[in-house]
Formats: structure tokens, C-alpha cells, sequence
């Protein structure tokens, strides 16, 4: 019998004290979500719906939407995520399908660089392509002159083009890795005479709407908590702004702001619930991602590859502002700098390293915090059950679907007069706050991955280590770990990655701009047109530092396919269940 | 390290209130190669796991050499186990797979090696020493798992269904390799598997499981010669069944009416069965078919009916002979260059009843061979 056995009851069952210190931390691990994830939302809302008597209500609701600045807000979130999301969505359907039917195998590296976009800032696009699509830009000029718009609503389409610009390379690779395993089968009725409309219509479209789903629920809720991007346009007047602009002059216990702050976490939460309806249709999400049955292909792929030449070629257009920017010397009134040089370069490593220093300390304490916590999260979830399972998984769903502004603000609004016991000093001038504040945001990740890392530890490895005489500590350290560390890695990194990246929480929680993370100083500096060249190229080292971990994981992933399971198993698993180990197959 | 016995008394698990296994009683000698055989889902991988110590029974009491282990932790217990997916840890090499334990043991440098690489002599693998297992053939997996659960000298060696990942050709080796070598050991051995020709093949005995009961305990010939029950008779080799009624024909001899094959004196037949519906179970290789006007030996029980169609499967031809509406399997050996009897050829298939058993049979759907397309009684 090959039963699938959790690992960790293995270790644990025998030793009450052993069970014991499993409870504690998963009694510290449901402390942490109660304050700081169910607390604060949960005191947003008091605070939202809290008339100025003190009564609970609609007044400030009332008060809100009496402001016709608030209702353009709304509609133009809504707008700007949706009009994003679907644009992105479309063009990256388009897309899909075209490599999909050129059966195209990708390298990892080109797949990985569609995540780029939940590593990457969107105003760092937004600052490169300002002078085209920017307020004052190009793009909204041609707009306004051609189709008689208003220079607001240019500047908005301008934002959607940009964010969709900047998610479709995501989108694109979700659902390049949700159709891709059918791939072959395609083609093979293909030859056998099915037309390829036929294929696309009722084998590609159905296969990618759970990646597309996904995908687009994941871009709209980063769209419409997107804080810097419709700053460094220029454009104010959509939610999150108007958030941030009342707290900067208001404070933290402005109850507008609350009130902004939870109607955006309500529209994320109805996007990502009703996006899961589709997502879940298919659990497999990413079937077999990096490993696919090569087939001969009936067509030519050269197409597919032209069209991802094309898109790298696009790409570094994209950013080739922020490039020459970052090595400009003189460089006015001219298409290109008249001189260039290393100078801001020199600049940035000499003023700007404590951002660095501070990035790795807030990003890389909250990773810290998401592994610790994920890890006995996931074998809670592993061992609840059923019906738990799932309650608490929309737990920790709850936590993708809070916007940054959400979670600042709702910090701000709490935990604004807590004093620290030791040194006196109040918690909000710490940066602690912004540490935990990433960590919950970077959790449901972090849950995912350390799930799935439970689940590649076969229950046989630890029982053949049982029954050679070794105790379960050392089973942990010398199989468990060995073995699990990967995952652990990948998840850290991935914390740390979209904490890095994270401006809306950096924004309202940084102490001040000396203790500031990387991404706010880019941002500050980007915003300054003295400071724009050390921006830019602030911006360079930190694509270059991504590139160094993604050539990392890239390396690790081809040690792995040549010695272990591929990265497939780990990251887009063809299984569903969670927390249980799987036997290794033999061919 | 002498052999041990290992005595099951009244053995139970129950997983999450649902029995697994239920009053197991064994014993096994020591030395011996003892087989548990049995379909998927009868229990068998939980019994080895209960030997283990890796689950705890119900109920019941599991000896060792007469002392009760269940409260023993498996690393006390000086078993060595090879896991059905070997179990190999994939981060070390082979060395470091097979030194484990004696790594855990503290013992020193020298002697881990000297073991190890002992070990790895004896099963023919020490030139793989330094690669990882993914560089290994599943033989040579299968090898370094059993390397590693031998090089801790243990008392009892547990094989987890060891050859299902095999080719048919390794497959024999192996188990031939594996026989040798427990012999060479003398270990006390427990084997699982589902597959009846390793069961058969190598045991000294074996215990058929089904529903988490043993059903027979024998020696493989005595198990395929004379199965205990219906189960048995099912899982271990083929069985053509016929359902009928058992009378009692005078005071000496018993008569088996059956719709198919109409009445039949049956003078070997125990007192005790008649009066209920009784399934007759006669092996393929039991009977034989000659042409329909040909002579009928007076030993025989002869039945008539035609060829409905043969598979050649090399030194024999199974044929599917259709005897009153049911089909029965007969097989005959092949001579080189005589062709099979062709379909619709009316025959005579007969079998001496000594070969054939009587099962009483308390409802439920009557088990059919199962090469037959459908069961028409």
C-alpha cells in the first residue's frame, strides 16, 4: 500500500512534548494573522464606518461619496484596473495562442522573465515611457487632438496602457504555462486533420481560463493598489492616491482615508472571489511547467520565436529611456546625451546604499517571518480537515486580496500610538511595522510554496530514516531540510522579491527617507528632476541584482532536472492535494 | 546475528475507525522467506508497517524471538526495510545512502567503510559508490536499497513489494538474486507483493490477505494446488468457476447440480456442504480437451460444448471453451507446428474431480474467470 502520509506527523507522533511545540507554533502562527492581518482590517472597518459621534454608520460614507472627486476615483480605479487587466488579458490571449499553435518550448530564463512584472515596480516603466505616455507626454496630446479627449482622460488611458504593458508578460506566461502540456496533443490533431480554429476554440480557450483568470484578477488587484505609477503620471485622481494624499495631510486617523482604504479592499476581495469560480475549473494551474513530451511539431516555430524576439526587442525599448537615462551626462535638448558616463552609477552606490542595506533588512526580516510562518501554516492546513482546509486557505487568500494601501493604512490607524518597551520609542518610527506589514502580504505566497515543498519529501524517505535507527531531529536536519531547502529558498526569495518591490506599504510605513527601502528611494529620486539620472540608475542595479537571482534560480533549477524531481514538481504541481507526500516515480 | 521468529497474535489496525487488518495470526520460523500476498487495499504494506513499528496496532501483539515489540520504536527494533519506491534519498550519493545508519550508530570512519563497501561488494554494486541515485538503473537502486537495509545487520528484513518497478526480465534476477542471498544471510525475511509469481517463485511460505484477513497459509504449492477459499482461488493463478448446488445423492456419495454442466456424482465431496449453492473451481491447466466423438475415460467428468476462441501464449494454447451458455479456460500445452484447434470445433472437455474444489458460496455475484466477457449462468 502506498498511502500518502503526512512527514511531519512521522517525527511528531510518537512524543507528546514534540506535539506540544508543534501546537505552540501553530498557536504563534495563528497570533501573528490575528494581529496583524484580522486586527488591523478588522479595525479599518470600524474606523470606515464610524460616524464623528462615535456611532456606527453611513455618515462617513455619506460624506465620502457627497465629494464628486471620490466617485471619479472610484470609477476610474475600476476603470484603470479593469481597462488594464482585460487589455493585458487580450493581447496576451492573442499572444498565447499564437505560441501555443507554434509549440514553441521557451527556456526557463524567458519563461521566469514573465514574472518580471510582480518583481518589477510599474513606475519604473512609467518613468521610462513618461515622455510618450506620461500626462504631459506624446501620447495623450495625439489623444486629445485626434478623438477630442480630455487631458484626464488621455492621462488615464495612458496609466492603462502602461500597467498593461507592464502585466502582460505575467499574463502571457500564465497562460503559456496553462495551455502548453496540450500542446503536443494539439498538434497531433492537427495533423490529423482537426482545423487549428477548431483546436483553439475548444481545447486552448477552455485550458487558459484558469491561468487567464488568475492571471487577470492578480493584475487587476496590483493595478488598483498601484500607488507610484499614477504619481509619477501625474494622475491623482483615482483611490489609492486619494488615499495616500488625505493620510500625508490628515494622519493616520483620518476616517476618509479608512474608508478609501476598505472600499479598496472590498473591490479586491470581489475580484479575486470571483475569479476563483474559473480558477478553480482546473486545479492544475501550470501543468507540468519546464517539463513538457517533446513532439515534432507540424509547423514551423519560427514564428514563435520572431514573436519573443520581438517582445524582448519591445521590452528593451521599453526601458531604454531609463537606460540612457542612468548613463546620460550632459543630455539636453538632443535625442540622445550628448556624453555619457558611470557617474550616477558612482553617485548611487555612494548615497544610496543604506537603501539597500535597509531593503535587506525590512524584506529580508519579512521573508524570514513568511517562512516561519508558512511553513507550520502549511502543515496545519495539510493535516485540517477538509472542510478547515478550505476556510483556511480563503484565509490566507484574504491576504493576497489586501491591497498595500489596505494594510498602511489600516498599520497607521492601530498601531499609531503603541510605544516599544525597550528604548521608548513609538512603533511606527521602527520600520517594523513595515516588515510585518510585507511579510502578511508575501505570506499567501510563501504558504503556497512551502506547501508544496511539504508535499515533494516522500513519507518514505523520513521512514527509511526512522527505521535505520535515526531520531527525529536528525531526520529534519540530515532528509527533511536537505530536502526542503529549495523551497525554502525559492520561497524566501519570492517574499523578498515582492517585498522589494512593494511601494504602496513603503510609502505610508517608512519611518523616514533616511531608513527608506530601495524601491522608495528610486521612487523619490525618479520623482526629482535632479535626482532622475541616480534614480535611473538606482533602478539599473536593482534590474541587475534581479537578474543575478533569477540566473540563481535558473542555475539551481538545472542542477535539479539533472539530479532530482524538476522544478515542475515544486513550483506547478499535476497533483491537488495538499501536505501529503508523493512517491517518486520510476521510467 | 541468529535468525529470529516473528509470531502475529491477533494482530488489528483500523485506520481512521475503518479496519485495515483484522485478527491476523502468524508465525513465521526462523530463517524463513515468508511471503504476504494479496491484491491492492488487502492490508499487506500495512502488516509490513506494523512489523516496522511505523504504525502501531489496534489490537493484538507482534513477537519477536517471543518478546512483544509494539511498544518498541522502529529503530530499536533491528529491522531493515526496502520501501516499494526504494526510498532512496536523492540529495546523497550511494556511500552516504548505505553509511546512514552506521553514520546514526557513531561508528567509526573505518568501519563504516569497511562495512559499507562490504556490502556494496556483495551485491555487485560497489563501482556505483560515489554516483547519486538518479545515475542508478532501477536494478541498481533496488540493489542499494537492499544494501542499505542490510548493512545494519538486521534481525528482520521487510521487502516492500520490491520488484513491481522491475522489467519482467530483471524481475526474475532480482528475485532470484534476492533468494540467494537470504538464503546466503539466513535472514528472517517478509516479503509483500501482489504479484503471485514472486510470491510463488521464491517463498518458503506464503500468506494470502484479502479484506485484511489471512485466508491460507502454505507453501506456494499447497496454495496453488489447494486454495483454501474463493479469494485464494481467484488471486493465485486462474480458476474457472461453476455454480450449482451440492445434494446429497444416497448415503455414500454427494451429487453437484449445476444449470451448466447438469448432475454429477462427486464421492470426494465432505459431508457438511450439501443443501447450498456451492461454486466448483477447477484450475485450466486441470482440464482437457479432446475431440467430441472421441473416447470418454470413466475418471473423468466430461462436458461438451465448442472452441469459442484461443490465445497462443508460446508453450501453451489457451483456449475459451463455451460448455452451457458459461466459458471455461483450459489450458494445453503447445507442440511445435500443430495448429490450434480452430473456433466453433465441437469438443470434449473433461477433469478428474479430484483436481476440482468445492467452495460453499454465501451470495453475492458468482466470480467469473476473469478472461470471460460475461458471466450467462
Amino acid at each position: 500500500m502506498n498511502r500518502a502520509t503526512p512527514v511531519f506527523p512521522l517525527l511528531f507522533s510518537r512524543h507528546n512534548w514534540r506535539n506540544g511545540v508543534l501546537r505552540c507554533l501553530q498557536a504563534g502562527v495563528a497570533l501573528y494573522l490575528l494581529a496583524f492581518f484580522l486586527l488591523p482590517v478588522g479595525f479599518l472597518f470600524l474606523k470606515a464606518l464610524q460616524n464623528p459621534d462615535g456611532t456606527i454608520g453611513w455618515g462617513i460614507i455619506t460624506l465620502l461619496f457627497a465629494n464628486p472627486v471620490s466617485w471619479e476615483s472610484l470609477q476610474n480605479s475600476l476603470i484603470v484596473g479593469a481597462g488594464a487587466a482585460c487589455l493585458a488579458g487580450f493581447l496576451a490571449l492573442a499572444a498565447a495562442a499564437l505560441l501555443w499553435k507554434s509549440h514553441i518550448r521557451p527556456s526557463p530564463f524567458v519563461e521566469l522573465c514573465g514574472f518580471l512584472p510582480l518583481f518589477m515596480p510599474a513606475f519604473v516603466l512609467a518613468s521610462s515611457l513618461d515622455i510618450v505616455i506620461g500626462q504631459h507626454g506624446g501620447l495623450p496630446v495625439v489623444l486629445q487632438q485626434l478623438l477630442g479627449l480630455s487631458r484626464a482622460s488621455a492621462s488615464l488611458l495612458g496609466l492603462i496602457l502602461i500597467e498593461a504593458i507592464h502585466y502582460f508578460p505575467f499574463i502571457l506566461v500564465a497562460l503559456h504555462l496553462s495551455t502548453r502540456a496540450s500542446s503536443s496533443q494539439a498538434h497531433a490533431m492537427a495533423r490529423l486533420g482537426t482545423p487549428w480554429r477548431r483546436l483553439i476554440r475548444q481545447v486552448f480557450m477552455p485550458l487558459s481560463l484558469p491561468g487567464l483568470a488568475f492571471a487577470m484578477a492578480l493584475t487587476f488587484l496590483k493595478v488598483i493598489d498601484d500607488l507610484a505609477t499614477p504619481l509619477v503620471l501625474g494622475v491623482t485622481n483615482l483611490l489609492a492616491p486619494q488615499a495616500y494624499h488625505r493620510i500625508a495631510a490628515y494622519g493616520a486617523q483620518d476616517p476618509l482615508a479608512a474608508l478609501i482604504a476598505a472600499i479598496l479592499f472590498v473591490i479586491s476581495g470581489l475580484a479575486w472571489f470571483a475569479s476563483l469560480g474559473f480558477i478553480r475549473q482546473n486545479v492544475n494551474l501550470f501543468p507540468a511547467a519546464f517539463s513538457d513530451s517533446r513532439l515534432p511539431s507540424t509547423g514551423s516555430s519560427r514564428g514563435g520565436h520572431v514573436f519573443i524576439a520581438f517582445l524582448g526587442l519591445f521590452y528593451l525599448g521599453c526601458y531604454a529611456g531609463l537606460t540612457l537615462s542612468s548613463v546620460a551626462g550632459v543630455w539636453s535638448h538632443s535625442a540622445l546625451p550628448e556624453t555619457y558616463g558611470l557617474t550616477h552609477y558612482l553617485r548611487a552606490f555612494q548615497f544610496e546604499m543604506s537603501s539597500l542595506y535597509n531593503t535587506l533588512i525590512y524584506c529580508g526580516f519579512a521573508a524570514l517571518i513568511d517562512l516561519l510562518v508558512a511553513l507550520p501554516l502549511a502543515h496545519a492546513i495539510a493535516k485540517a480537515p477538509a472542510h478547515w482546509k478550505q476556510r483556511l486557505n480563503w484565509l490566507v487568500a484574504g491576504a493576497l486580496c489586501i491591497p498595500g494601501v489596505t494594510l498602511g493604512i489600516a498599520y497607521l490607524a492601530l498601531f499609531r500610538d503603541i510605544q516599544l518597551p525597550l528604548g521608548n520609542l513609538p512603533l511606527d518610527a521602527t520600520g517594523l511595522l513595515l516588515t510585518l506589514a510585507f511579510s502578511i502580504r508575501g505570506l499567501p505566497f510563501a504558504l503556497h510554496i512551502c506547501g508544496l515543498a511539504l508535499n515533494s519529501v516522500p513519507a518514505s524517505y523520513v521512514e527509511a530514516a526512522s527505521t535505520l535507527g535515526c531520531a527525529p531531529a536528525k531526520i529534519v536536519r540530515r532528509i527533511v531540510f536537505p530536502m526542503l531547502r529549495f523551497g525554502l529558498l525559492l520561497a524566501f526569495t519570492l517574499c523578498f522579491s515582492l517585498a522589494a518591490v512593494d511601494l504602496s506599504l513603503a510609502a505610508l510605513l517608512v519611518p523616514n527617507e533616511n531608513n527608506a527601502p530601495l524601491a522608495y528611494s528610486i521612487y523619490l529620486r525618479i520623482q526629482s528632476p535632479s535626482g532622475m539620472n541616480v534614480g535611473s540608475a538606482l533602478a539599473m542595479i536593482s534590474f541587475a541584482l534581479l537578474a543575478l537571482i533569477l540566473f540563481g534560480i535558473i542555475h539551481r533549477l538545472h542542477r535539479r532536472r539533472e539530479s532530482q524531481r524538476p522544478l515542475s514538481s515544486l513550483l506547478f504541481p499535476t497533483h491537488r492535494t495538499a501536505g501529503f507526500s508523493h512517491e517518486p516515480s520510476h521510467h | 546475528m541468529n535468525p529470529v521468529t516473528i509470531e502475529a497474535q491477533r494482530l488489528a489496525f483500523a485506520y481512521d475507525d475503518k479496519p485495515v487488518l483484522r485478527e491476523i495470526n502468524l508465525s513465521i520460523a526462523a530463517g524463513e522467506l515468508f511471503t504476504v500476498l494479496g491484491p491492492s487495499g488487502s492490508g499487506k504494506s500495512t502488516l509490513l508497517r506494523l512489523l516496522a513499528g511505523l504504525d502501531r496496532p489496534s489490537a493484538g501483539s507482534l513477537q519477536v524471538n517471543g518478546i512483544n515489540i509494539c511498544d518498541t520504536l522502529p529503530a530499536n527494533r533491528s529491522v531493515g526495510m526496502v520501501f516499494q519506491s526504494f526510498a532512496l534519498w536523492p540529495h546523497m550519493n550511494v556511500f552516504a545512502n548505505v553509511a546512514f545508519a552506521l553514520d546514526e550508530a557513531r561508528l567509526d570512519t573505518a568501519a563504516i567503510r569497511n562495512r559499507v563497501e562490504a556490502i556494496l561488494k556483495l551485491l555487485e554494486i560497489g563501482h556505483k559508490r560515489d554516483a547519486r541515485p538518479d545515475q542508478l538503473s532501477i536494478g541498481e537502486q533496488q540493489r542499494v536499497a537492499l544494501a542499505r537495509a542490510l548493512v545494519i545487520e538486521p534481525r528482520v528484513l521487510l521487502l516492500d513489494d520490491p520488484f513491481s518497478n522491475l522489467e519482467p526480465e530483471l524481475r526474475l534476477h532480482m528475485r532470484q538474486d534476492l533468494r540467494r542471498l537470504q538464503r546466503r544471510l539466513g535472514i528472517t525475511t517478509i516479503l509483500v507483493t501482489h504479484d503471485q509469481d514472486d510470491a510463488l517463485s521464491i517463498s518458503d511460505r506464503v500468506a494470502v490477505l484479502a479484506d485484511g484477513l489471512i485466508q491460507q497459509v502454505g507453501t506456494p504449492a499447497a496454495i496453488y494446488d489447494f486454495p483454501a477459499t474463493i479469494a485464494v482461488a481467484r488471486f493465485v493463478g486462474v480458476t474457472n468457476f461453476l455454480p450449482g448446488h451440492l445434494q446429497r445423492a444416497d448415503e455414500f456419495s454427494l451429487r453437484f447440480d449445476s444449470p451448466h454442466i447438469g448432475s454429477h456424482s462427486w464421492p470426494g465431496a465432505r459431508s457438511g456442504q450439501e443443501g447450498g449453492p456451492t461454486l466448483l473451481g477447477i484450475r485450466p491447466h486441470a482440464l482437457r480437451i479432446q475431440p467430441a466423438d472421441s473416447f470418454r475415460d470413466g475418471r473423468y467428468i466430461w462436458l461438451e460444448g465448442h472452441i469459442h476462441g484461443s490465445e497462443f501464449q508460446g508453450e501453451s494454447v489457451r483456449y475459451h471453451v463455451e460448455v452451457g451458455g458459461i466459458l471455461l479456460s483450459v489450458k494445453q500445452a503447445h507442440f511445435t507446428g500443430c495448429p490450434a484447434i480452430p473456433a466453433g470445433t465441437p469438443v470434449l472437455t473433461g477433469f478428474d474431480p479430484s483436481q476440482a474444489r468445492l467452495y460453499p458460496y454465501h451470495g453475492g455475484d458468482f466470480p467469473a474467470t476473469h478472461f470471460a466477457p460475461s458471466w450467462r449462468g
